[in-house]
């Protein structure tokens, strides 16, 4: 599958390393499409590349926005053509300041579907750290990533690229289930700073027997 | 107040419903002094014979004689039921384990009931999850996650006691404001459990590694 990652931060990267590792074709989307930031790829020959967010959200199949909220506007007017009719993944938290949420215009990830709404958006990998997104495995069990969104068959995509990377997929329901996604990825950050528990946590859904 | 003035505290559980007789049964097999406190505590002598016996007081009456007071009641019914409670809650630690619809960003249910009862101690606790995992928070994997959140440290580290009494992990959310993100989860764990058909043997679990080994 060819993926279009358009952010090449921490998650961005995260993401972007594990998916070339499970075997696809990943298009970085950056402004700054030659920068040195580039180095921190893994190197895969072709099957890596990087070129404008237009350029990458045009070759690939699945977008993936994993940029600061404060950019999320103007990157999604910049591909909003291309992205018509294909999946795009929001891994975005809706904030003003890390991790107090801003949820005034409602969650992240329906604002992000009535700015784009020829895509099909589904949320997903904003609910942990990045270090968890590098390596969901813990001594206890796989970390949970949960997913929501409206359009099934692109939840099932979505689905296979959380088990790709080595999440615990858990399907939250649709879209609108986003706020809650936004809040557990606020708790997480409350733990991991002003809790003090550091950013080696992980939530993980436990399932028995009713 | 010492640790080990916490090993057997009075507890008034105020709502005799399913969470409150899981709270009310968990506390009562770990060594506490536990009362129900419901509405019309005559009316309801002669019901089914409970597993265990734990009196059953008025609300008022319950509080009055309990240093820790357990919301353990509908959303609906909070209002009434603090106002009613309110002289005999002064000065005490009262857990808020209850539920309003879609909370609200600073006006959570827990920080109503905070200004609702302003005497009180007030802690989130024991709202994020059903009432079959505070019977049985042990999953084969392990204890399902407590979170609580409350502005007062003593009363957190009774209530940090109090989930642990009930096999849960104990896990401190921060100030009463948290309450907001415990509600949400609250209403996740329910469009899980139902509006996703798992059932409610779902728990969630806090992980823990070291990131310099990971």
């Amino acid at each position: 599958m060819h993926i279009a990652v358009i952010g090449t931060g921490n998650v961005g990267t995260a993401l972007g390393n594990a998916w070339v590792r499970a075997g696809h074709g990943i298009i970085y989307g950056s402004r700054e499409s030659e920068s040195a930031a580039t180095n921190t790829f893994v190197s895969a020959g072709d099957r890596v590349s990087v070129r404008s967010p237009k350029q990458a959200t045009a070759a690939a199949d699945v977008i993936v926005l994993a940029v600061p909220w404060t950019a999320v506007e103007s990157v999604l007017q910049d591909i909003s053509n291309e992205v018509q009719g294909k999946i795009l993944i929001d891994c975005t938290n809706p904030v003003k300041q890390w991790p107090m949420l801003d949820h005034s215009e409602g969650s992240g990830g329906e604002q992000v579907a009535r700015m784009v709404p020829a895509a099909k958006v589904v949320k997903a990998f904003n609910n942990t750290g990045h270090e968890n997104m590098v390596k969901p495995e813990y001594p206890d069990g796989q970390t949970s990533m949960f997913f929501a969104g409206d359009d099934a068959s692109a939840k099932k995509i979505v689905r296979g690229l959380i088990m790709d990377i080595g999440f615990d997929p858990v399907d939250a329901g649709p879209l609108a289930q986003s706020l809650a996604l936004e809040v557990m990825a606020s708790l997480w950050g409350n733990l991991a700073y002003a809790q003090k528990m550091g950013r080696g946590i992980a939530f993980r859904l436990m399932r028995r027997g009713n | 107040m010492p640790a080990t003035q916490t090993n057997k505290l009075k507890i008034a559980v105020i709502g005799k419903g399913r969470m409150g007789s899981a709270l009310a049964e968990g506390w009562l097999r770990a060594g506490h002094q536990v009362v129900y406190g419901v509405q019309n505590a005559q009316a309801k002598v002669g019901g089914p014979p409970s597993p265990s016996v734990i009196p059953m007081l008025g609300s008022v009456e319950a509080s009055a004689v309990s240093e820790v007071i357990v919301l353990a009641i509908p959303g609906k019914a909070v209002e009434q039921v603090l106002d009613e409670i309110q002289k005999a809650v002064v000065g005490k630690i009262m857990v808020d384990c209850t539920n309003p619809g879609l909370p609200v960003v600073g006006q959570s249910g827990g920080e109503k009931v905070a200004r609702r009862a302003p005497e009180a101690k007030v802690i989130k606790a024991f709202n994020i999850t059903g009432s079959q995992n505070v019977e049985s928070p042990r999953y084969p994997e392990g204890p399902a996650v407590m979170f609580y959140a409350g502005d007062d440290e003593g009363s957190k580290k009774i209530v940090h006691q109090l989930a642990t009494d009930l096999g849960f992990d104990a896990v401190d959310a921060g100030p009463l404001a948290q309450a907001y993100a415990l509600e949400v989860m609250a209403l996740f764990w329910v469009n899980l459990a139902y509006g996703q058909k798992m059932g409610s043997g779902i728990a969630l679990r806090l992980m823990h590694r070291d990131l310099k080994e990971a």
